[in-house]
């Protein structure tokens, strides 16, 4: 199966201790809610109303580990499928991760190994997801802090391959592959040479922190250049359906969020457009 | 069979009730000759006066720390979400001492509402320090001032006493005495809540607030701040109060035009409406792995 990505715009992660600030942004076009902080009967007033007023809402998922030997948890998929719902979101977006293992919980968004073997249960655990859930699913990268031996796929190849097998939606998080490249040395313009860019649905841009040549992706830090540059390379290459800014804490004034914004556009400005 | 005192009970409640709406009058013109005793000088509450002074004068300390949080959320140093949480805005520093003593209210990540805020920083220095300097310029009576104003209530503590001896006569002689110790009661409340309720604020104190109130407060762009000498302007007089500012420094909460921003700051306070927002807490349930947010760089 395969979806046309719809066109989103700008937006901001919309997170409860800056409900206020995310509805009043200027030029916030649509807005993404982390899925498991969600009750789909009983939703945030604020969601309540940016939905309500047009803006677009994407439930954000952190918790269905599709990169799990274990089948997605039926009662976690229904949630985030209930919240699409309730939010009538045209898409919903989760990680290429595992988070589970048994009763084990990492609390992380864990890397799996790139391998043809766990690509096919991926796929499996995918199309599941996709079969419970109303609306597509986008795929995004994660930040890894170490990566599996014996890989048999770049980073793009796995994404493409993925993508190509059950018709997901992309998720390009370009802070995320400028993680890998700082803390496994792996090309992000090479990433993004492999990538079927015809399937991105939006792009995540975030700040981090390097300590002890580690980069933290830690949605607290500032947007930096390296990322924007990237964003802007990507930009260049493709019209971007959406490009969203994740800030998970340590919130700065309005006026800086809304600065941070205006960076993102100008660097999507310097390498094409978003379309709208 | 004789009425003790020449009263049968019903017209002793008559009488009593009378009496005591008597020394209600009397104890509220008492009140109001106390308050015009101690206006020794027309002139006070129409000079200079900071937003703050307009503050503690309209509200009491709390206002004040209501009034410093609403200036620090106008510029962007702290932000107030629709739980009712106040958070600082990165690392926020404070123009004068009331927003220090606010600002060291707030380290973590949740963030307070605020009924802390006031309950941490109200008894502070600073804040103390704006209800005294109210109490020297003649706006508030001082806690002597307010001891003695206690007397005003004495024509209601004497027709309660009459009321209590009907009662221990009437219990002594056998009479039944429920609808009297029902008077008593409530009269004793009254009479408690009119002691306790001592003024606050001088007729200067009133003529300040209603100047404010009008619009005409004599410096309402005056951001004060405490000096070795009492109040003065800060930045030579000249900072522009924001009008939110000055409305929640006059009119409290009702101060506030916009109704999310007054909500988010004073609806979940105890005596006003509403109660938090909803949503919180999802509902994926089966183990961990489903608290949402991913700070702290979850890899998301």
């Amino acid at each position: 199966m395969t979806v046309a990505p719809p066109a989103l715009g700008y937006g901001i992660g919309w997170r409860p201790r800056i409900d206020l600030t995310v509805e009043r942004l200027p030029g916030v076009d649509f807005v993404e809610a982390i899925a498991e902080g969600l009750a789909p009967r009983r939703l945030f007033t604020s969601l309540r109303l940016l939905r309500d007023r047009g803006t677009t809402v994407i439930p954000h998922g952190v918790s269905l580990s599709l990169g799990g030997a274990e089948r997605p948890d039926p009662r976690r998929l229904a949630h985030l499928a209930a919240c699409a719902e309730a939010l009538t979101s045209p898409l919903v977006s989760e990680h290429v991760a595992f988070t589970r293992a048994g009763a084990w919980n990492a609390g992380h968004l864990l890397p799996v190994p790139r391998t043809r073997d766990v690509l096919t249960v991926l796929t499996e655990n995918i199309r599941i997801a996709q079969d419970q859930l109303p609306v597509p699913l986008a795929l995004e990268n994660i930040a890894p802090l170490l990566a599996w031996p014996d890989d048999e796929l770049t980073e793009g190849q796995f994404l493409a391959e993925l993508a190509d097998r059950t018709g997901a939606l992309l998720l390009v998080d370009v802070a995320n592959l400028h993680t890998a490249h700082i803390n496994l040395g792996t090309d992000p313009h090479r990433v993004l040479d492999e990538l079927p860019l015809e399937r991105l649905a939006y792009v995540h841009v975030a700040g981090g922190v390097e300590r002890d040549g580690v980069w933290h992706d830690t949605h607290t830090h500032p947007v930096g250049g390296p990322v924007l540059d990237l964003l802007a390379d990507l930009a260049a290459r493709t019209r971007l359906p959406g490009v969203l800014l994740e800030r998970d804490g340590d919130y700065p004034a309005d006026s800086e969020l809304a600065a941070e914004l205006a960076a993102i556009r100008g660097a999507v400005a310097r390498g094409g457009h978003v379309r709208g | 069979m004789s009425q003790p005192w020449g009263m049968s009970g019903p017209d002793f409640l008559v009488a009593y009730a009378a009496a005591f709406a008597a020394a209600g009058v009397a104890t509220a013109l008492l009140r109001a000759g106390f308050r015009k005793r101690h206006d020794t000088d027309p002139t006070a509450g129409t000079g200079p006066a900071g937003v703050y002074t307009l503050a503690v004068v309209g509200g009491g300390t709390s206002r004040v720390v209501d009034t410093a949080v609403q200036a620090l959320l106008e510029d962007g140093r702290l932000r107030v979400s629709r739980d009712h949480r106040i958070t600082a805005c990165g690392t926020p520093t404070a123009d004068e001492p009331v927003q220090q003593a606010v600002l060291s209210c707030f380290g973590g990540a949740k963030g307070v509402d605020l009924s802390t805020v006031r309950a941490r920083s109200a008894g502070s220095e600073p804040v103390r320090r704006t209800a005294q300097d109210a109490v020297d310029a003649g706006l508030l009576f001082g806690p002597a001032d307010r001891r003695a104003s206690v007397a005003t209530a004495l024509p209601l503590l004497a027709v309660f006493c009459v009321g209590v001896a009907r009662l221990v006569n009437g219990v002594h002689l056998g009479r039944p005495v429920g609808l009297l110790v029902v008077a008593l009661l409530v009269s004793g409340v009254i009479l408690v809540a009119t002691a306790a309720k001592a003024p606050r604020r001088t007729l200067a104190g009133d003529r300040l607030l209603e100047r404010g109130r009008q619009g005409a407060a004599p410096a309402p762009r005056v951001l004060d701040s405490p000096g070795a000498g009492g109040y003065a302007s800060a930045a030579g007089g000249d900072l522009f109060v924001p009008a939110a500012v000055l409305g929640v420094a006059v009119l409290g909460a009702e101060g506030i035009a916009d109704p999310a921003l007054r909500h988010a700051l004073y609806g979940g306070m105890s005596g006003t409406s509403g109660s938090g927002d909803s949503g919180s807490g999802g509902s994926c349930g089966g183990g961990g792995g489903c608290g949402g947010g991913c700070g702290g760089g979850c890899g998301g």
